[in-house]
């Protein structure tokens, strides 16, 4: 049976079907051979509807919009402009410019996936026109999308929080130290592996003038962080407002919306959002059909079954996530695996807080590990050219920083509650 | 057949239009709710439960026009490594898959639609919304989906979605 | 249950015809509703020498609260366990429970659904394809929020309470406050930044959802009776030898006393939680109840209007005594 879902996924991708239609008909083609058909069938606009049915996922389609608009109307050319101009001197500047800008929008979302469509936009265009080479830039923007979860507000911790009773606003504390922790790691590595390109400094005069233009572009996190952290609006929310304030910058400051510009952001968000809502659907649906075979569950229960040491277990249940984060969606695996490996790991004596930020770590390991993962996807529907093997290339190194600070977590385990700790 | 074909393809554009305008309609309410609610204390009854609607639809009436427009991921690592040839067929085969999922969709779709007016399920909400409203989305968007395919199929293994459109 | 099944599931269990049960709901382990489910489980698996095969998937790994009603309707599992809120989309009767003041204790509640009310209720859910198992008592529902003390119904006036549910958010606008409508999981940061007032829920959930962090003060107004139903499939149940009907019914309704008898000791040791953690409680005092009770007739309208001539018998029902 493990055997059917693997090798089928695989055989689906590779003759080239979408991978929405892949993951869908694969859980159809599960529930005809497995859970006697008609019955299982009747779950399909069950499953379809409940994937969409969730008022914070609403802040996707907004998010992709957004940064439409800014892509569009050229705000967000102005806003990586002023970034380059200040970091550009440095070796591999753009990249971390576009970290930073990756952390700026990973403070405004909750999900990494916005995150990635927003920075991504306006980013990758801009880095691969100034000669960096496409594979590290595909790789720096599909990692550094995922902080987007790391970087509270992050949708995963709140799940996390809901599932096993430990506080989330605890858990959005305890990702701000490994949050900047990772962010700076991919902003030294990048820089080193890019380090070839480094333009010559802008002087101070041309600093100051992209920071005046691009003042309206960095108007936009300063609002939304704000209202966010003021309680004015919720980070859902904060999506709607940001599309708002990007409209008004474009259509007041910028000048520039015309019909035939609005047609194309329309039906380029229309794309983007059905292409990554779909993908979330079909990664429902196989995941209803695998969890009622009750596959995930015999997984991980066989992996802490064996009798062994405490950190043997939690390699094993760092295996176990990474193996489902390459098939999974997030949101599927934090509901599947939390209930189960939550007793466990407390029962081991690991720190609830410590745990759910190696999870999340995993969660964002599982954004960009292939056949499935939501990040590589988003940045491949930035341009037809781009290839999943390559944005797979280049985000390789990206895996193993993140994997590297799981086993850095392990040693150092006052990273994430050093500030649970002393912060009230 | 020729006229068909074309009216086929604008219907599919036309729900992408709608698609878009369901979430620049979510952009307003959402952020209507904002201001009610933070400048004068009056949050809506409606703009959340509304929004997760809008956006249901936003998916299934845009996703036909993902497909004709090439923008659903795929993973193309044979597809590219392939002779021409090979490449039809498997676009074929490809098509026909998506067509086959498109049609159970629409099916189980349209039967669970059914089944949700029969019992008059409402939202648990104030609004009370017929739930058969917003669960129609699903249907629909399958038959498009439908449409979208068979178009596909006709157009055999050559790239004839997108940029036309 | 009449003495004479007992004797019969007391003999051996191999006598069970093979049948696999799949039981889906969406409370979190440590829920004393979720540990009558497992023991549910766990006794009939062991009553039936293992030929029950009970397949759970808990804490909402494959349907929550929202989804369960198709989903069983249909078949996708046999046994589901949702709110009765949920319910009442469905079949408008179930939102008895969602009338303020209702049922005003436990014992109430208990009698109640051991007599006719259970039976009109249970009734109405075999109409569209549901049989009831079990009434499960989540508790009763109370008000926390971090502006002032609610000691009377117009304290509650400008207030903006998050809110589920048709009934529970009417019951809010007519205590003057606005019911305001977010996704589950913002609830907390929402709370905490203070862009809602305040929520609705049981003390079990409040504490389990650590609200003592992020809100000052807690009402306790016992003004709604939350019940979870655990329903099967009607068609299924039909098909199940009488044998194992009768085994999973007596479980049942052990269990249904066994959650009932937990309910009140969960909803006081919780309660003590939230005050040892620091939070300002108010007990609205018995005396001041038929003032709560007046101030949320229109509540009893709108079910009224809702659920019909069943709404009304019902209604009866609870205000008879
Ligand atoms: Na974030
Ligand atoms: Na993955």
């Amino acid at each position: 049976m493990n055997l059917f879902f693997t090798g089928g996924l695989a055989a689906l991708l590779l003759i080239g079907l979408p991978v929405a239609f892949s993951l869908g008909l694969l859980a159809v083609l599960g529930m005809y051979f497995f859970n006697d058909g008609s019955f299982a069938f009747a779950q399909i606009p069950i499953i379809s509807y409940k994937s969409l049915d969730d008022f914070t996922l609403t802040a996707l389609p907004m998010y992709v919009l957004m940064s439409q608009i800014l892509v569009v109307s050229g705000v967000g050319r102005d806003l990586y402009e002023m970034a380059s101009r200040w970091f550009r001197h440095f070796p591999g500047g753009l990249a971390i410019a576009t970290v930073f800008c990756c952390t700026i929008f990973s403070a405004i979302s909750g999900s990494s996936v916005a995150t990635a469509v927003t920075v991504g936009a306006v980013a990758l265009p801009e880095m691969v026109r100034r000669g960096y080479r496409k594979r590290y830039v595909l790789g720096l923007l599909a990692a550094g999308g995922t902080l987007g979860i790391l970087i509270p507000p992050s949708v995963p911790m709140i799940l996390y929080g809901s599932l096993t009773g430990v506080s989330v606003g605890k858990l959005f504390i305890a990702g701000i130290i490994p949050g900047i922790i990772l962010t700076l790691t991919f902003m030294v590595f990048s820089s080193i592996q890019m380090r070839h390109i480094k333009e010559k400094p802008a002087t101070w005069a041309e600093r100051w003038e992209a920071s005046r233009k691009a003042i309206w572009g960095l108007l936009l996190p300063i609002v939304i962080i704000g209202g966010i952290y003021s309680g004015i609006f919720t980070p859902t929310e904060a999506a709607a407002v940001g599309v708002v304030l990007a409209f008004l910058i474009a259509l007041l400051v910028y000048r520039n919306l015309t019909a035939d510009n609005l047609k194309q952001i329309i039906l380029s968000t229309v794309k983007t959002n059905a292409m990554i809502l779909f993908i979330i659907i079909g990664a429902m649906l196989l995941g209803f059909i695998l969890t009622i075979l009750q596959i995930p569950q015999a997984i991980t229960e066989a992996a802490i079954s064996l009798d062994v040491s405490p950190w043997v277990i939690f390699i094993l249940i760092n295996i176990v996530l990474l193996i489902l984060g390459m098939f999974l969606e997030t949101i599927s695996i934090l509901v599947i695996t939390v209930p189960i490996l939550y007793p466990i790991i407390t029962a081991l004596g690991f720190d609830p807080i410590w745990f759910a930020i190696i999870m999340v770590i995993n969660m964002e390991l599982a954004l960009i590990s292939p056949p499935v993962g939501l990040n590589l996807f988003v940045l491949k529907g930035l341009d037809k050219k781009n290839t999943i093997i390559e944005i797979v290339k280049g985000v390789i190194p990206y895996a193993v920083i993140m994997i590297l600070f799981i086993v850095l977590l392990c040693f150092f385990p006052q990273i994430v509650t050093y500030l649970v700790e002393n912060v009230q | 057949m020729n006229k068909l074909y074309h009216f086929s393809d604008l219907l599919i554009k036309w729900a992408a239009y709608l698609s878009g305008i369901l979430i620049f309609i979510t952009t307003i309410m959402t952020f209507y709710e904002v201001v009610t609610r933070a400048l004068f204390g009056m949050p809506t009854i409606w703009a959340t439960e509304l929004s997760t609607y809008a956006i249901i639809g936003s998916c299934f009436l845009g996703t036909a026009y993902a497909v004709r427009t090439y923008a659903h991921i795929t993973v193309d690592l044979i597809v590219n490594r392939v002779n021409e040839k090979a490449r039809v067929a498997l676009a074929y085969v490809s098509n026909a898959l998506g067509l086959l999922f498109s049609i159970i969709l629409a099916w189980y779709g349209f039967h669970h639609v059914l089944k949700t007016f029969e019992l008059g399920v409402t939202s648990t909400s104030l609004l009370r919304i017929p739930m058969y409203l917003p669960e129609m989305f699903i249907p629909i968007g399958g038959v498009l989906l439908i449409i979208a395919f068979i178009l596909q199929l006709i157009d055999g293994g050559v790239h004839k979605g997108g940029d036309h459109l | 249950a009449c003495s004479n099944d007992k004797q019969e599931t007391e003999a051996s269990g191999k006598e069970y015809e093979p049948a696999t049960i799949r039981l889906a709901y969406n409370l979190p382990a440590d829920h004393h509703i979720s540990q009558g489910v497992e023991e549910f489980v766990k006794k009939i698996e062991e009553k039936s020498d293992g030929q029950i095969d009970m397949q759970v998937f808990a804490n909402g790994q494959l349907l929550t609260d929202k989804d369960m009603n198709q989903s069983l309707l249909t078949g996708g599992v046999e046994m589901g366990m949702n709110s009765s809120t949920i319910w009442a989309s469905t079949v408008p009767a179930m939102g008895i429970f969602d009338v303020p003041y209702a049922f005003e204790t436990y014992e109430e509640a208990g009698e109640a659904l051991n007599g006719e009310l259970g039976n009109v209720l249970r009734s109405e859910m075999e109409d569209v394809g549901v049989k009831v198992l079990m009434f499960a008592d989540y508790g009763f529902g109370q008000f926390a929020n971090n502006k002032h003390p609610l000691e009377s119904p117009e304290d509650f006036k400008g207030l903006k309470i998050r809110s589920v549910g048709a009934l529970p958010s009417e019951f809010i606008q007519a205590y003057g406050a606005s019911p305001v409508f977010m996704g589950g999981g913002e609830v907390y940061m929402g709370l905490q930044r203070k862009t809602v007032d305040g929520a609705t829920s049981g003390t079990t959930a409040m504490v389990q959802r650590n609200y003592d962090e992020v809100t000052d003060y807690l009402t306790v107004n016992n003004y709604v009776y939350f019940e979870f139903i655990l329903g099967v499939n009607k068609d299924f149940w039909d098909e199940l030898p009488e044998k194992t009907q009768n085994l999973i019914e007596e479980t049942a309704n052990e269990t249904e006393e066994w959650i009932r008898h937990q309910t009140k000791l969960e909803d006081e040791r919780t309660l003590q939680e939230l005050k040892d953690r620091g939070m300002e409680v108010y007990e609205v005092p018995e005396e001041d109840i038929p003032l709560w009770k007046e101030a949320s007739m229109p509540v009893w309208e709108s079910f009224k209007n809702e659920a019909g001539d069943v709404g009304e018998e019902l209604l009866d029902m609870v205000d008879g005594e």
